[in-house]
């Protein structure tokens, strides 16, 4: 799978992370040090473990690494889960975490393919 | 530019944000991380000075942003390093506490490997150029309080060299007396003490025997021991001194005056009411007074003087704190007591008296409490103009381009990287063969002749004919452009460009046409006949959705119903109108009004600063009871009005806003403000 494929099968931008890091191979190293990122599994034990506080920032953390490498549809739902953890009140933040999950297993099985 | 790479510490959580900044600035910097703020403030504490930067992000484990902030203006380390805070939270509050807390600059996600390069390097320069204009003032401000200084020592010395003495005698008590006072300020704050008031007594004490310029020559240097006589006219010179100042044809209220006064007068007075001219107690004696009489004696202990020899630093310390030169202060002792070890040193080092850091220390200081607030003020308002521009150009659907020539970049609009399939930034654009191919040659020589022209002749608007070459296909496009001058010199900035496609003019006319009747069209379905600003329909299409919006208004018109039964529905709709003529101008370009329907209006404002928006709610208030009516000036009106500060969903702020809204009209206020904070709120 190409770059770009891989940016079209979870639903990145790719012009817009290729001219900001100039070039396609720094992206290319950046997403796969992304699979051994270890925010999304922190932020699953934290919910797990119902610890808000560390939810919130786990999951504020991932959001910014999407950001910067303009995973756009992981950015989305990673940036509603923040929003619902912010400040530690919240009610049920299962349904936006499930959509996290989604997002995050379709990029990680992209990624993987990544020539 | 020296080989040596300047020192980045960057400080965020995530160890792929890291990874990525430092792939982007390695080449040019020397990196440094640490993952959460405490590590961060730790390595501050020992190394803060080695940094020309720091990239801060807020949320943060154990310590964040803010914190090392904080800890970062208590240690005064922000006064040296600049902060460029990183985080992804783009909320106006965050970004304004940030600035307020002493943060130079603002780096938005995603980050670009050009912005954040230009950034840190202007930030660098910046704070180079502060930090030189800084020790420039410095210089000069010690300069002239060197020679005022001198002037009083070449007064207080002329009284020592009558009085036999060496000149030091000035010297040392000023220096005595900083440190104690110093010393005092350390352990109470019971005197309001501030480093400028250290800084004048110390210089006045210079002045505390002036008196003596009185005194005949054979009593004052009489060896051996007065006689009661004698003594009594020795003693004085204290009150001798005093009216000497006190004479003197300038403003007693003067600081150096008055201290002088109290020093002159009330150095020979002891804590306990036995000392002279007045007998004064306790804290009754000016605590300058107080200070410089110890400062006096130790000296006088320790020197040699005509009557007697020197005594050792250890004698004299016996003698003062065993009370034998008369009672003092007990916080005084004690500060005595704190500073021996140092005067100890200081008796066998003849300069010791004359350095004079810590009074740079506190002009820095000052010069900071002046200069760094107006700064912050400039960088957020520069932010603000910054975010403005780009929204505009990201949105534009010409080609926009700038070019800046002192650093020979060419920066491209979205739509125009996008049309012409080059990127935003391109450095040494005549030598960049992507630019190049897009251009027909023909039509770059005839635009640099231009440009030559507006050059040569300090013009500012251009305009000419291109081809450039889009998608394989060559295309027409009108250039219209300004140069931009600055300075007395002169200076060419910058070339601002809009480009945009040149069709044949019947194609032209027949877009124009079509357009308008979709402008048309668009502006009668989204316009209230009655006060021809937005309606209900538009924000139900355009504003209810809106997300991370920072303020939203809802307005009613007070008893607007006896408007309507007493004037009729005529003046009922000049009412709403002028109303609505009223806000509409009242708020900004960027702010939307809109009636809500009946009487009732709402406002919108996307991005807006809290107290600004309290501000601007007051002004529509009174902007509103201030309008009249041509037909009927007796007329007037008022408004009741909600406010929600989120940011938050339009949608569900103005619910609340609406709920205010009532409560202002039932209560006597004309407004009511909220601020939502993350799903709670506080009034």
């Amino acid at each position: 799978m190409t770059l770009m494929e891989c940016y079209q099968a979870f639903g990145g931008d790719y012009n817009s992370v290729t001219e900001r890091l100039r070039g396609e191979e720094r992206v290319a190293k950046f997403l796969r040090l992304f699979l051994r990122d270890d925010s999304y599994a922190n932020l699953a034990a934290a919910l797990d473990s119902g610890d808000n506080d560390t939810a919130f920032r786990m999951a504020h953390t991932l959001k910014g690494v999407c950001q910067n490498l303009a995973l756009d549809r992981l950015y989305e739902s990673s940036a509603a889960l923040t929003e619902a953890l912010r400040g530690g009140a919240h009610g049920d933040v299962s349904g936006l975490w499930a959509r996290v999950q989604q997002d995050y297993q379709c990029t990680v099985d992209a990624v993987q393919q990544l020539d | 530019m020296s080989n040596i790479k300047q020192k980045v510490l960057i400080v965020d959580d995530s160890a792929m944000n890291r990874a990525l900044l430092e792939s982007m600035l390695e080449d040019q910097f020397e990196i440094v991380e640490r993952e959460n703020g405490a590590e961060a403030v730790e390595l501050l504490r020992e190394q803060a000075s080695e940094f020309s930067v720091l990239l801060l992000d807020i949320q943060m484990p154990v310590l964040d942003g803010f914190g090392v902030l904080e800890s970062m203006r208590r240690n005064k380390w922000i006064e040296d390093l600049p902060v460029i805070m990183i985080s992804s939270e783009t909320g106006s509050s965050f970004i304004e506490q940030a600035y307020e807390l002493g943060a130079t600059d603002y780096i938005s996600r995603p980050f670009d490997e050009a912005v954040v390069r230009r950034r840190i390097e202007n930030t660098i320069l910046l704070s180079a150029r502060q930090r030189q204009l800084t020790e420039i003032v410095v210089d000069q401000i010690r300069e002239k309080r060197k020679s005022d200084q001198m002037m009083i020592s070449i007064l207080a010395h002329s009284v020592e060299f009558r009085n036999g003495e060496s000149g030091q005698h000035v010297i040392h008590i000023r220096a005595l007396t900083r440190l104690l006072l110093q010393r005092l300020l350390q352990r109470t704050q019971q005197y309001p003490l501030t480093p400028e008031d250290i800084t004048l007594i110390s210089t006045a004490s210079a002045l505390h025997d002036v008196g003596k310029l009185s005194i005949p020559d054979e009593v004052l240097n009489k060896p051996g021991r007065y006689t009661e006589e004698e003594y009594a006219v020795m003693k004085q010179h204290a009150a001798a001194g005093a009216e000497m100042i006190r004479a003197l044809p300038y403003d007693p209220n003067e600081p150096l005056l008055k201290i002088s006064y109290e020093i002159c007068r009330w150095h020979h007075e002891r804590y306990d009411g036995k000392g002279y001219p007045d007998g004064l107690q306790g804290d009754a004696i000016p605590i300058a007074a107080q200070v410089v009489a110890m400062a006096d004696v130790y000296d006088a202990l320790t020197s040699e003087r005509c009557y007697k020899k020197a005594f050792s630093h250890e004698q004299a310390m016996e003698m003062i704190l065993g009370g034998q030169c008369g009672a003092f202060n007990p916080l005084l002792l004690d500060c005595l007591e704190d500073i021996g070890p140092e005067l100890k040193h200081s008796l066998s080092d003849p300069n010791w008296a004359e350095q004079d850091d810590e009074q740079d220390d506190a002009i820095t200081q000052q010069l900071h409490k002046y200069g760094l607030y107006s700064t912050e003020r400039r960088l957020l308002e520069q932010e603000y103009t910054r975010q403005r521009l780009h929204f505009v150009l990201d949105y534009a659907n010409d080609i926009f381009c700038s070019y800046m020539p002192q650093d020979e970049t060419l920066t491209l609009n979205t739509c125009g990287a996008a049309q012409l399939g080059l990127r935003t930034m391109i450095e040494h654009p005549l030598r960049d063969p992507a630019l190049l191919a897009c251009v027909e040659e023909a039509s770059l020589a005839r635009f640099l002749e231009t440009v030559r022209a507006v050059y040569d002749h300090t013009r500012s608007d251009f305009r000419c004919e291109m081809t450039l070459i889009c998608g394989g296909t060559p295309c027409r496009f009108h250039c219209d452009g300004r140069a931009v001058w600055v300075g007395s010199e002169e200076r060419c900035v910058g070339l601002i460009m809009k480009l945009s496609p040149a069709e044949d003019r019947a194609g032209d006319a027949e877009r124009a046409r079509l357009s308008r009747t979709i402008s048309n069209y668009h502006k009668e379905v989204y316009t209230d006949p009655v006060t021809g600003i937005q309606n209900r329909r538009y924000y139900d299409d355009h504003l209810r959705g809106m997300t991370e919006v920072d303020a939203v208004a809802m307005m009613d018109v007070n008893e607007f119903k006896h408007i309507n039964d007493t004037y009729g529905h005529l003046v009922g709709d000049q009412v709403l109108r002028k109303i609505a003529e009223v806000l509409q101008r009242s708020v900004r370009r960027s702010d939307a009004v809109v009636r809500f329907g009946g009487d009732e209006f709402v406002a919108v404002f996307p991005d807006i600063p809290e107290t600004k928006f309290r501000d601007k709610l007051q002004e529509l208030e009174t902007a509103v009871r201030e309008a009249a009516l041509p037909d009927h000036p007796a007329l007037r009106v008022s408004i009741s009005v909600g406010g929600v500060y989120g940011p938050g969903r339009v949608s569900h702020m103005i619910g609340k806003a609406d709920d205010l809204m009532y409560r202002a009209k039932r209560g006597k206020d004309d407004i009511v403000i909220t601020t939502v904070v993350e799903g709670g709120e506080t009034s």
